[in-house]
């Protein structure tokens, strides 16, 4: 497994963390300890935990061989995959306000850093998924 | 020049006019009438909606190969590049606001659909710019 590999796996596993946390924190908070739903949103503060995704070039070493003409095209395969299937997405984000509330309505900013979480973390889903995909889930051939 | 090309240079004459039109009538409508009507020059940015016709206006020709590994190479990396360039575009357009209006206000559900617009403009303008930039300005081959 390359270096690659190994990135987008710990992007994954960090993601999934972040997630996992994040729900079962505001689940607790919401029925276990009983605040309320708005309250109970603090639970969020754990999608932090995705910051340290981006410790990964530091943590795995670069392969002696370096990246050669297929790992540069399969990165720039995850890059498009993750940026084109984020924009359906952020259409669908940007307009559904505008017709649930009306072109009068109003929208509280806290919606605006959703978006941007939340396509952040599709973006980087998408792309370590695609990555893994691309080499192959159980190849072992890319040391 | 190759079709890729004729395209890019087609997306920033339209974005070009369109943003030029919308801005003067703005600033015209803003010293005869006023500033919340003035801003019904925006509708010129409609302009910009010209950019779907260009794959009419630049048909494939049957039987040529007008697109190699290179030119592949060349639209990936400006798509690249004009996404990471939108991307800071979306992440300030989101923040922004939040700044400004602080974090427990609202703004109007309208701002949304401009947000895309405005968003979709800077992905085309910034694809068309690197696409040119990738072939080299000059280049006529």
């Amino acid at each position: 497994m390359n270096k690659i590999q190994k990135t987008a796996r710990f992007t994954l596993i960090m993601l999934g963390l972040a997630l996992g946390l994040s729900v079962t924190a505001v689940l607790v908070l919401r029925f276990a300890v009983g605040m309320s739903w708005r309250a109970s949103m603090a639970g969020f503060a754990f999608t932090a935990i995705m910051g340290f995704s981006r410790i990964s070039p530091s943590l795995f070493k670069k392969d002696k061989r370096g990246l050669d003409e297929r790992d540069l095209l399969i990165k720039q395969k995850a890059m498009l995959a993750a940026y084109w299937s984020f924009w359906p997405l952020f259409v669908l984000a940007a307009m559904a306000p505008f017709f649930v509330y009306g072109p009068g309505g109003k929208v509280s900013v806290l919606y605006l850093a959703w978006m941007v979480f939340g396509g952040m973390y599709w973006v980087f889903l998408i792309y370590s998924l695609t990555i893994l995909n691309e080499y192959g889930w159980r190849d072992k051939d890319n040391e | 020049m190759n079709r890729m090309q004729k395209i890019a240079w087609y997306n920033l004459i339209v974005i070009a006019a369109a943003l030029t039109a919308s801005g003067a009538t703005v600033g015209l409508l803003a010293i005869f009438l006023g500033m919340p009507k003035a801003l019904a020059g925006l509708g010129f940015l409609g302009i910009a909606g010209f950019m779907g016709l260009s794959p009419v206006l630049f048909r494939k020709k049957q039987g040529d190969v007008d697109f190699d590994e290179r030119d592949l190479l060349i639209h990936r990396k400006a798509t690249i590049v004009a996404y990471s360039i939108f991307w800071l575009f979306f992440s300030a357009a989101c923040m922004i606001p939040w700044f400004l209006v602080g974090p427990k206000n609202s703004i109007p559900s309208s701002s949304l659909p401009i947000m895309l617009g405005a968003g979709g403009i800077t992905l085309v303008l910034s694809q068309s710019l690197a696409i040119l930039i990738l072939y080299g300005k000059g280049e006529k081959s």
